[in-house]
């Protein structure tokens, strides 16, 4: 196992500098730098020596100070796979470097809005998943019942319902008419960003946290809930109707036992397979419920920086961005693994 | 007076009250068994009218093609139907009626006191547990006060009874680790964990080559002489039939045939269903068997929506009186002239079948009857082996 792991990771290597090598092409071949180098009034001294570095064959004079570059002191472009090359040997050891627009730290942007990213993916995903097994599993063994007529019709629902919609009826509903339909004066759910600033102690903290996070949460977790069921539904009525269910129950085994520990553990290996890669999906992919909500998180700081044309701050979010996909394609893989003993390789 | 042959299994917990088990007294008693699916063009008649008797310490086959209606007739004893099948009739097991009984009874029977072996291995075995794990559960749904160390013990036992070798590590081993012919045996340890009274054995040797056959054959023998079970071994190899079975059942779209013990089945047949199944087999010391082509039986099975009228074989029976009556009234099993082995044939000609011998039946009616028939059939194949054997000869010129 450890040896497939080790072997996996080798070969997602590759994929992420291939990876990194597209998106420094794609990204420089859209946005000139230049042009924002020459927008931008107030870039530190040290920011102008390293994109000047990264991007002039030698370094120019004119550019750190400043001052518009005279006739004599023409500096060359660099090559694009010579920029690439400056950008990743520095994006490795951890350098990203500042943003062209606000001057801040690339990096410290980064980690703060995967943090909020990140909570809205484990509240999100945890709750989706018991959701969606728990429909799945009733609707398979009750297949055509009333349940599961309103499930299917459900998530249908779910799946054709555009989350910018989704997120602002909720918003209507739940945050505006709920308050006054209760005749008090605040929401009782907050539709903007994850925390109120007066709340102290960890009972209230941890209550306004739920409060803001109820909306948000609910918005993704409708999408999720909707297409994961589905897969569950349909995996679990294949299983249920194999002939090892069949020899499960001519054991004696109560149906409880058939249905939870033969059928579900077989029914969960191609869930958990899409779950993954799914997940592995969703750090970039929040953009409109982030918006919406007024999150700081993966998908907000992407639409600020594509709006500002800031090369230097995109390239990293699409660097963690493919990190997390090839990290939970990986573990989708391993998963398989673990779960399938047929697939167990050495 | 009648002895019990079998003390009660101490670790049973909680069984309806069943009839202690005496010889000469049956232990399950099938009486007009009838199995229909609605589907969309009719009512299936999947098993239409099924009776039979197994005793304790007897082997009794039950032998058809498919569709005859003898796995479901099985399935429907161990009640593992589905819920779309409407099952009537008398299913009796120990003086217990299990069609009547509630499901948490039957449950307690089934795997227990009644197992089954399922015919492909691979796929009836759970692919994500253990051997051993799929074992130990069969023992821990009847015998929930076993230990865990015993039940690893038992298991282990019951791994080395069908012998597969080197059980310790195999107890560990996956379905998918295991050769056909040990998943086969693994099944059917796991089916007499509980020293089952009856177990019923669905093609346990189909999906084997020849000399597994012969060895699982030989595991379930040497299981009958151990645990005192009776066994219904349901196949379609009359081979198998002829060297494990004690009495024999022969069924033809979803009603018993004729039954009698094996000897009377396999010498003198009297139904032309069973006469065909005689002829049809490779004989290898009957004059010409060598060069002569295979008997086979004409035509198809029937459809089990769309019955033919009278008896269901005499569109494809060499002997039938026609119209009447043999395409008018659906005969009932009935005994045979002579009564050794209560011989019973559901024919309406089974008195005049006594003249006939089936090793004679591979000259004569079978090859004529089916000459055109098998033109129509070989000729693509034929056209076939034809046109492959010109290519070279093309490529030559």
């Amino acid at each position: 196992m450890l040896t497939f792991i080790v072997r996996r990771i080798a070969y997602s290597i590759p994929v992420l500098l291939l990876a990194s090598l597209l998106v420094f092409v794609f990204v420089h071949a859209t946005s000139d730098p230049l042009a924002k180098y020459a927008q931008s009034r107030d870039l530190t001294l040290k920011a102008r020596q390293g994109l000047a570095q990264g991007i002039y064959q030698q370094p120019c004079r004119e550019f750190v100070t400043g001052s518009p570059p005279t006739k004599a002191m023409t500096c060359t472009k660099a090559p694009v796979l010579k920029q690439y090359w400056y950008w990743l040997s520095h994006f490795l050891k951890g350098k990203m470097g500042n943003s062209f627009v606000t001057g801040r730290a690339v990096s410290a942007d980064l980690r703060s809005s995967f943090g909020n990213t990140l909570q809205l993916i484990i509240w999100g995903v945890l709750i989706s998943a018991l959701l969606s097994i728990s429909i799945g599993v009733l609707s398979a063994v009750r297949q055509y019942s009333l349940p599961d007529y309103i499930f299917t019709g459900l998530s249908f629902v779910g799946l054709s319902m555009p989350t910018f919609w989704f997120g602002l009826i909720a918003i209507d509903l739940f945050s505006n008419r709920l308050s006054s339909l209760l005749h008090v004066h605040y929401p009782i759910f907050f539709s903007l960003g994850l925390h109120s600033s007066h709340a102290r102690g960890f009972f209230p903290a941890a209550l306004d946290y739920a409060r803001h996070l109820a909306l948000p949460v609910a918005t993704l977790t409708v999408q999720i809930v909707a297409s994961w069921s589905r897969y569950e539904r349909s995996s679990m009525l294949d299983v249920m109707s194999a002939d090892y269910i069949r020899t499960a129950t001519a054991k004696g085994l109560p149906r409880r036992k058939v249905i939870f520990r033969h059928a579900l553990r077989n029914a969960l290996i191609p869930l958990v397979t899409v779950m993954a890669l799914d997940i592995g999906g969703l750090f970039g992919g929040l953009v409109v419920t982030e918006q919406i909500f007024s999150i700081h998180g993966m998908g907000a700081l992407f639409l600020s920086d594509l709006g500002n044309g800031d090369t230097q701050a995109l390239l990293p979010w699409l660097m963690v961005t493919a990190v997390f996909v090839v990290l939970f394609n990986l573990l989708a893989d391993v998963l398989y693994g673990v779960l399938d003993p047929r697939i167990r390789l050495s | 007076m009648a002895q019990d042959l079998k003390a009660e299994n101490p670790q049973d917990v909680g069984l309806p009250p069943l009839d202690p088990i005496r010889a000469g007294e049956p232990l399950l008693s099938v009486r007009d068994l009838k199995v229909r699916f609605k589907t969309d063009d009719g009512i299936l008649k999947a098993v239409d009218g099924v009776s039979y008797d197994v005793y304790p310490n007897e082997v009794v086959g039950i032998v058809g093609e498919s569709g005859s209606g003898k796995s479901v007739s099985s399935l429907a004893i161990m009640g593992l139907l589905p819920k779309s099948a409407e099952v009537t009739g008398e299913i009796v097991f120990r003086g217990q009626d299990l069609l009547h009984m509630d499901e948490k009874d039957r449950r307690k029977l089934r795997g227990g006191r009644l197992a089954m072996v399922f015919q492909d291995a691979l796929a009836a075995l759970n692919p994500v547990f253990t051997v051993g794990d799929q074992i130990a559960e069969a023992i821990a749904a009847h015998q929930p006060k076993m230990g865990k160390q015993a039940k690893r013990k038992l298991t282990m036992d019951l791994l080395d009874l069908v012998g597969i070798p080197n059980p310790s590590a195999r107890v560990d081993q996956y379905p998918h680790e295991f050769s056909g012919g040990m998943r086969q045996r693994a099944m059917i340890a796991m089916s007499i964990a509980n020293e089952p009274d009856v177990l019923i054995a669905d093609e346990p040797t189909t999906a084997l080559d020849v000399t597994i056959q012969a060895q699982v054959l030989e595991v379930l023998e040497r299981i009958q002489d151990r645990t005192n079970s009776a066994i219904v071994l349901i196949t379609h190899d009359l081979g198998v039939v002829a060297g494990v079975a004690d009495r024999v059942v022969v069924m033809y779209a979803g009603r018993p045939v004729e039954t009698s013990v094996v000897d009377e089945i396999f010498y003198h047949p009297r139904h032309p269903y069973t006469i065909g199944l005689m002829a049809s087999l490779p004989r290898l010391d009957a004059a010409g068997a060598r060069t002569e082509r295979l008997y086979r039986i004409k035509g198809q099975p029937p459809s089990l929506i769309f019955l033919p009228s009278g008896c269901p074989f005499h569109p494809r029976c060499e002997f039938a009186e026609l119209p009447a009556p043999c395409s008018t009234i659906r005969p009932d099993l009935e005994l045979v002239d002579h009564t050794y082995g209560r011989h019973m044939a559901a024919c309406h000609r089974r008195h005049d079948m006594a003249d006939v011998n089936p090793d004679e039946l591979h000259a004569d009616a079978g090859a004529e009857l089916e000459a055109v028939e098998d033109a129509a059939v070989i000729t693509p194949a034929e056209a076939k082996a034809m046109e492959q054997l010109s290519v070279p000869t093309e490529e030559q010129e």
